[in-house]
């Protein structure tokens, strides 16, 4: 059932995107939509036939709407001069969120547009973008980025990086993550959060809203401080602002004193609850009643009706529900680290295992349905398997290689050193290089793929991984380059062991996505969504890899000296998410 | 929020403190929307406008829905639209039922005199006669209630997608979803029907 649910889900997904492209006038093939799921071409083309079947249900009704109801007089304007206005992406107390293009960096944007009555007066508007600049400063894989403000006509704005994907809310309401899952949102929302926290910000008005999933299942705080700031500005408050079922007990009280960094692991508390729950951890008929819930009363009993909810989550969340600021976790890196250790499977409950067997009975009975029709279908010459490469569809988010362009950074190749990527890569069978630095004539110390296993490359020498990497997956691939052993990770599980890596005898750049910083011959075909470069031998033995890679902490081990995210691009520059400051070029030569 | 869903809100808030003018705007909401969706049911007829008789039934039903809403004390919009919906819907049936019956406008199909030919040819699986908008109706109340409760709104209402978001408690982006649904599953039951 499962899978039927998340065949459909998908299918809703490429569905909503093909109508989305309909509205603007384009009609996107399904086999387009379908480049990552071929097997769903047939169903999303029938039900595309049929979205155009139902068309009449819509079409009047907008043509009807038009004469009736005023049009959005910012859809299709262009603000400040640079932002073309193209849909509308969500509308709420905030304001609305519109889909912009951005024709001097050539992306698409989240452009912010607050209601009017919201900074109806200038030192209302000068004190959003205020806060919106200040914001601004946050850069952190996590973290949505704001990249300008301004003003058009009486308007503020607000520019910031778009999200593909969805928000937490619509998660939660859609498809509840399961414990699992929840644990690793909330731990990398905390990681974020820390690092806001560091530089001295408060987010004050944390809840599922204001967390957006990306298409990788990656969440990114967004409205740091803006969100609150509106409400301040309408309400004439200035600290204790917030969504109610999500406000702290002394954000309620005015407690200013008490409003800090802790506030934010409350409201991570409540998300959290809500995550597992499904539901808020208090529940009140009126507003004055849920007041005095959170004031006086203690969580509801964490219970769920679909799902067992593990005992250390559910310890974990009450700690954050704290009422006073001093009993919850102190930091949130305390938090992310205790989301990151704590059991997230629970043992079935004795009334429960009786469902055991019929769901046991169940699987087997779909396995053989599975294999018998496997079995018994004949195989016709139309579904030959042919050893195609796949092409990957450039996704906002992540870099794209096809030889056209690279990335030089500004690090010289040194050992002992840790070089580490998420890639995902087409099934081309060629030599490539994916990250590391070429020593024109001898070898450098790089990773490289062909034949779809990684080859090693460490001064001394080369040598290959008797591993495959699965097409079209994201992979996590790690090579400690160490003075002993050169040793490599798929997915965080050794894989293979090399000769010793030398320092490199003449200095070069470390280059991303081709052989050489300015010459040519092997190059990657395929998407990197992050990487790091790591001075010393990050790991040694079997990790589970981090879904994105953040700055490492002052007394860490190891410390990154170089972290790109395919979401974090200026223009040409690569930002450097590991505080090093080294960012990188994007550079772009002719195909071949 | 934007268009008719803030008067609205704001009629329903002044109907609840008993100005009857405020009870007579929302109810005259309702009773234009019957009489948009009546001709739109009815734009396969031509020659139907003709027809007295189209106007006093249709005066008829939209006196009943007026009595019908003028009983409730709606609490919110979203219940004044479900109820509303469901009304409007109901006398979309019946009317669909008098114009189809013996002595209404389908059994005197033929007295169109060719404009019927004439009309603009309708696309999909969009109904084409009384009988099909009867199946429609039908079929939308068959909906699951989320879905139905999205096809009152945008459908019968005529709300854009942002208000009835707003009227719901939901995400935009959960709206399009349910709506996308709705369409899919309406297109699937009419396909099979026998009045496509």
């Amino acid at each position: 059932m499962s899978d039927i649910r998340q065949t459909d889900e998908i299918l809703a997904a490429l569905l909503l995107r093909w109508e989305e492209a309909w509205e603007q006038g384009e009609d996107i093939p399904a086999e387009t939509l379908c480049l990552e799921c071929p097997d769903l071409i047939e169903q999303t083309r029938g039900r595309i036939a049929a979205l155009k079947q139902m068309a009449w249900m819509t079409q009047p009704e907008n043509e009807r709407r038009a004469c009736v109801i005023e049009p959005d007089p910012l859809l299709g304007r262009i603000l400040a001069g640079r932002y073309r206005i193209e849909s509308l992406i969500a509308e709420g107390g905030f304001g609305r969120v519109y889909r912009a293009f951005d024709p001097e960096l050539q992306r698409h944007v989240a452009l912010k547009v607050p209601k009017l009555n919201r900074v109806s007066l200038p030192e209302q508007a000068d004190q959003l973008l205020n806060e919106a600049r200040r914001a601004a400063k946050l850069r952190h894989p996590g973290i949505v980025s704001i990249y300008d403000v301004g003003r058009d006509d009486g308007l503020v704005f607000i520019v910031a990086d778009l999200i593909e994907g969805q928000n937490l809310a619509d998660l939660i309401e859609r498809k509840r993550p399961t414990p699992d899952a929840a644990a690793r949102i909330i731990a990398e929302v905390a990681d974020a959060l820390q690092f806001a926290h560091d530089l001295g910000f408060v987010h004050r008005d944390i809840k599922p809203a204001n967390i957006l999933i990306d298409r990788h299942g990656r969440p990114h705080v967004t409205d740091f401080g803006i969100a609150a700031t509106v409400e301040q500005i309408s309400n004439g408050e200035f600290s204790t602002s917030g969504t109610l079922a999500y406000m702290a007990p002394e954000q309620l009280a005015g407690a200013t004193h008490l409003i800090g960094h802790r506030t934010d692991i409350h409201a991570l508390g409540v998300v959290l609850y809500e995550l597992l729950a499904g539901k808020l951890p208090f529940a009140a008929k009126t507003p004055r009643d849920l007041r005095d819930n959170i004031h006086f009363r203690q969580p509801q009993p964490m219970t769920s009706n679909d799902v067992v909810i593990p005992e250390d989550l559910q310890q974990i969340c009450f700690r954050c529900l704290s009422k006073h600021p001093s009993d919850r976790f102190q930091s949130m890196a305390e938090l992310a680290t205790e989301m990151r250790t704590a059991k997230t499977t629970q043992k079935i409950p004795k009334r429960m295992r009786w469902l055991v067997v019929p769901v046991v009975v169940a699987i087997l009975g779909m396995m053989f349905w599975v294999m018998k029709d496997r079995t018994v279908r004949p195989t016709s010459s139309t579904e030959t398997t042919v050893d195609l490469p796949l092409v990957l569809e450039p996704q906002q988010g992540t870099f794209v290689f096809d030889g056209t362009t690279r990335i030089i950074t500004p690090i010289e190749s040194f050992a002992k050193c840790t070089l580490e990527a998420w890639i995902r890569t087409t099934g081309d069978k060629s030599e490539q290089f994916i990250i590391g630095s070429d020593v024109p004539h001898c070898s450098g110390i790089g990773i490289g793929i062909k034949n779809n296993s990684p080859i090693v490359e460490t001064v001394r020498g080369g040598f290959g991984i008797d591993k495959s990497i699965t097409p079209g997956r994201w992979t996590h691939i790690a090579a400690v380059f160490g003075l002993k052993e050169t040793t490599f990770f798929i997915d965080g599980k050794k894989t293979g062991v090399g000769p010793a890596t030398q320092p490199p005898s003449c200095p070069t750049h470390f280059v991303i996505g081709n052989v050489g910083e300015d010459h040519d011959g092997m190059f990657f075909r395929g998407q990197i969504r992050c990487l790091r470069i790591s001075s010393g031998e990050r790991y040694s033995g079997d990790f589970e890899p981090e879904s994105s890679f953040l700055p490492d902490t002052a007394n860490a081990p190891h410390r990154a000296v170089l972290i790109y995210d395919g979401s974090k691009v200026e223009a040409d520059q690569v930002i450097d998410l590991s505080g090093g400051g080294n960012d990188g070029r994007l550079a772009s030569r002719s195909i071949r | 929020m934007t268009g008719h869903t803030t008067k609205l809100t704001h009629w329903l808030f002044l109907a609840r403190r008993g100005d009857a003018d405020a009870r007579n705007q929302v109810v005259d909401h309702a009773c234009e929307r019957l009489r948009v969706l009546t001709r739109k049911m009815l734009r396969g007829y031509p020659t139907v406008q003709r027809w007295t008789e189209t106007d006093d039934v249709l005066q008829n039903a939209m006196l009943r829905l007026h009595r019908s809403l003028s009983e409730v004390q709606p609490e919110s919009p979203r219940q004044f639209y479900g109820l509303a919906a469901t009304q409007i819907r109901r006398e979309l049936i019946d009317l669909a039922r008098h114009f189809q019956g013996p002595h209404g406008i389908g059994a005197n199909h033929h007295s169109d005199d060719g404009k019927i030919v004439d009309a603009k040819p309708i696309e999909g699986v969009e109904p084409e006669n009384l009988e099909s908008w009867t199946g429609f109706h039908k079929t939308v109340e068959g909906l699951p209630e989320d879905q139905q409760e999205v096809v009152s709104l945008l459908w019968y209402e005529d709300m854009t997608q942002p208000e009835a978001a707003e009227v719901l408690g939901i995400s935009l982006a959960t709206l399009k979803r349910r709506w996308q649904a709705a369409r899919l599953a309406l297109f699937d039951q009419l396909k099979d029907s026998d009045f496509e």
